[in-house]
């Protein structure tokens, strides 16, 4: 499925690669891993849960862009409909893997970045010599290569900042699980599991509390901390990822469609 | 004096003790203002027995409410899964004979009687096979959850084994460092008791002075310092019936540390006894319980031996045997005055259905719930719990029994004296005739929690093949519909859970890294 090489000026001086918006086979998946720093964009089109991790059991945070495994709504004619592309397609076909473990999947990019090589799937469908955007022009990374490689440091730096945030909604109690039980226009019934989603309730009461605490004259709030903040920061993102759940309306619809067309 | 029960005051600080106060305290975990302060006393002395390392699906709920994180347990406990008991060679005595008590109940239990049903049809596969995917679990050594599963939170049915030393120091620091419970290490000399009343009023330790207290828990192991020794409370021996009454146990390595962990507990009949084996993640704990009467110290050692080396073990001479005897009873009474005994200083039986420490479990759980705010009420709640638990040890004694009784073999002494009339309790005597003709029945019981549900002596009895003589058939066809279903679940779900599951050693390592999440 992948075939991973280190990127070297050499040997890939005459590659180039597609514009990410074209989608690979691989981007025929469900649900993918977003980062904190794109909730509010993605919350605005597509829904996003939590997820558990299958290997560490850790709470992962995603969108859903299918209702079966391996239906991504989202592409159309190989082409991402969506206004705002998540960061892990955007880095396509770059990965950071641990340098002596090129072989294994690219989930192993969520370790520290100076641990971590640069690689290039070959077996990617948009990498060729023909058209796009080249990796190198005179053995020099071209913009669009540091482009990639700015994509994947956010990746690795999205996954320190999941664990805070994922940290900071447990310790409050805001996860709750939730099961998608969906009837299509033509009868048939799907039910999606293991998906998480941010406690009404309960953030309404959190949200209350901390409206509460508001410093009531401006020379308190520069004296705000850091802490609050963040904290305020972290409640505005889960009732982003809350109000995100009108999204799945959007998914079904797409869903019914596709199922008229065949 | 003050009559408002404001101290409590736990001597002895093995399992017993320390799930004791553990329980006690949770009890007002949230509470601001907390009714009574609890104090545990532990001689530097004194050495823990840590009985058994086998728990009840019970310890998970216990250890939940004390607020425990039950991944954090598992890795500084040595904890594996258990799913439930495999019993080896208990029914003919045969090389291939086996049978499983698994911990799920049988599917469809509460809705119609799969009992019946498996007794009256083809039976293709054992009971517990036909009613719950957990036997197949338990022969794949698969685990009984995922890493994705919330912590406590089972998918098939689950308790723990776990280093009973490591599992009391774990407890220890839990009690002192989260639930306030105040530590005394010191011996205790001296019990002084109010002349008038009889109640205990302070324990007196070599290096604390007094301590005073409103209740104390005995804990004190088999010693049984208060009840026994102070109140004079005897123990009324159960030898007459389960002639178990000595265990050699040894710690053996793994063949290699890859092997596959059994998440089951194997008990394996022997000659005049049985042995018990249990794995946890870094070694096995092996045991042979026998009868005094039928085998001596010597030979039972040598069957221990032929184990260990039937079942891989090298290096014997290195293990270091452990010799314990014990007397099979239950104090004639558990609670007296102002002073409750738990654990083994109000009993002790063979580990046969690892019940000691469930009956610890039980008994801190009443005290935790019903104990009164004052001592005027004291005697009522004493006269509830005695009545109560002795109701809960005959059971377990009945049932300790049904396993001997249900037994075909009679190649020794030992299991020929076990079908003597003589050493069976009226009360099972009574259930046995009855269970020749219908099905146990949760009617067979009186109390709204059962220590043994009707479902364990279901497992055991046609585990044993000891089906009913006459049955009638008493379902409905809608009932029979909903059994056959129940059955075609059980192979989906087996299929199904063997499919998507972790091996046991595979969750158990994933778990040194990675926790369950609390949701």
């Amino acid at each position: 499925m992948f075939k991973f090489e280190s990127l070297d000026a050499l040997k890939h001086q005459q590659l180039r690669v597609m514009p990410c918006q074209l989608m690979d086979r691989k981007n025929q998946v469900h649900l993918i891993d977003i980062f904190p720093a794109e909730i509010a964009l993605l919350a605005q089109e597509l829904p996003l849960f939590f997820n558990k991790d299958s290997e560490t059991g850790q709470f992962n945070l995603i969108t859903l862009m299918g209702l079966t495994i391996d239906e991504n709504l989202l592409i159309e004619n190989s082409q991402w409909c969506g206004r705002y592309l998540p960061l892990k397609f955007q880095a396509q076909p770059f990965y950071l893997l641990p340098a002596e473990l090129e072989q294994s999947s690219p989930q192993e990019n969520k370790q520290d970045s100076t641990l971590m090589n640069i690689v290039i799937d070959r077996a990617d469908d948009r990498v060729q010599e023909l058209s796009g955007e080249k990796l190198f022009n005179d053995g020099v990374p071209s913009e669009y290569l540091k482009n990639r490689i700015k994509i994947l440091k956010q990746i690795t730096e999205g996954y320190t900042e999941l664990d805070s945030l994922t940290a900071f909604y447990l310790e409050n109690e805001l996860i709750e699980p939730l099961t998608l039980d969906i009837t299509l226009n033509n009868k048939q019934k799907l039910s999606i599991t293991g998906l998480y989603t941010i406690h009404r309730a309960l953030l309404t009461e959190k949200i209350e509390q901390q409206d509460k605490s508001m410093p009531d004259s401006v020379f308190q709030q520069t004296q705000l901390n850091s802490l609050a903040n963040q904290t305020r920061a972290y409640l505005n993102m889960a009732k982003h990822i809350l109000d995100s759940q009108v999204h799945v309306k959007r998914l079904i619809e797409l869903k019914n469609k596709l199922c008229e067309v065949s | 004096m003050s009559e408002e029960i404001k101290n409590i005051v736990i001597l002895g600080g093995g399992s017993a003790g320390w799930l004791t106060a553990g329980t006690l305290a949770a009890k007002h975990r949230q509470t601001s203002k907390k009714p009574y302060a609890i104090t545990l006393i532990e001689s530097p002395e004194v050495k823990i027995i840590g009985v058994g390392e086998g728990t009840w699906p019970t310890m998970r709920g216990t250890l939940k409410t004390m607020g425990i994180n039950e991944s954090a347990f598992i890795r500084e406990c040595d904890v594996s899964f258990k799913q439930g008991a495999k019993f080896v060679k208990w029914i003919t005595g045969a090389e291939d004979d086996f049978y499983y008590h698994p911990l799920e109940l049988p599917n469809g239990y509460f809705d119609t009687n799969m009992a019946q049903s498996w007794c009256n049809g083809a039976r293709e596969s054992s009971f517990s096979s036909t009613v719950s995917a957990q036997e197949a679990l338990c022969e794949a050594a698969i685990a009984p959850k995922m890493i994705t599963s919330p912590e406590y939170a089972a998918i098939a049915n689950y308790a723990y084994h776990i280093d009973a030393g490591k599992f009391a120091q774990f407890l220890k620091r839990h009690c002192i460092e989260n639930l306030g419970v105040n530590y005394i290490s010191d011996h205790v000399t001296h019990v002084n008791s109010d002349e008038k009343t009889g109640d205990i009023t302070a324990l007196t330790t070599k290096q604390n002075g007094d301590v005073e207290g409103d209740l104390f828990v005995d804990c004190s192991g088999a010693k049984s310092l208060l009840i026994g020794q102070h109140y004079q409370v005897p123990l009324t021996s159960k030898k007459d019936v389960l002639f178990i009454d000595n265990a050699i146990a040894v710690q053996a390595p793994y063949a290699t540390p890859d092997v596959e962990i059994p998440p089951y507990t194997l008990s394996t009949a022997q000659k005049s006894g049985w042995i018990w084996d249990i794995g946890l993640p870094t070694r096995r704990g092996i045991g042979h319980v026998f009868s005094s009467q039928h085998c001596s110290v010597e030979e039972a050692k040598q069957t221990l031996i032929q184990y260990l080396e039937e079942t891989g073990v090298s290096k014997i001479d290195e293990l270091r045997f452990n010799h314990i005897d014990f007397n099979p009873g239950i104090r004639e009474q558990f609670w007296v005055n102002n002073c409750v005994a738990v654990g083994m200083s109000a009993g002790f039986l063979e580990p046969l259905e690892a019940s000691a420490l469930v009956m610890v479990e039980l008994a801190a759980a009443a005290i935790s719930e019903q104990l009164p705010a004052s001592k005027m009420a004291m005697p009522i709640l004493a006269k509830q719990f005695n009545e109560k638990f002795h109701y809960n040890w005959d059971r377990i004694v009945d049932f300790l029994k049904l396993h001997y009784l249900a037994s075909q073999r009679t190649d020794s002494q030992f299991w020929r004296d076990n079908q003597q009339e003589s050493s069976i309790p009226d009360s099972l005597k009574a259930l046995m005739i009855l269970w020749q003709h219908r099905t146990p029945s949760e009617f067979d019981f009186k109390q709204k929690r059962e220590v043994f549900s009707a479902a364990s002596y279901q497992y055991v009895l046609y585990g044993m093949q000891q089906l009913p003589q006459t049955l009638h058939s008493t379902l409905s066809a809608k009932e029979k519909q909903l059994a056959k279903q129940c059955m075609d679940d059980t192979k989906r779900q087996t299929a199904q859970y063997t499919q998507a599951l972790p091996t046991h050693r595979a969750l158990l390592k994933t778990l040194q890294n990675h926790s369950f999440q609390a949701i």
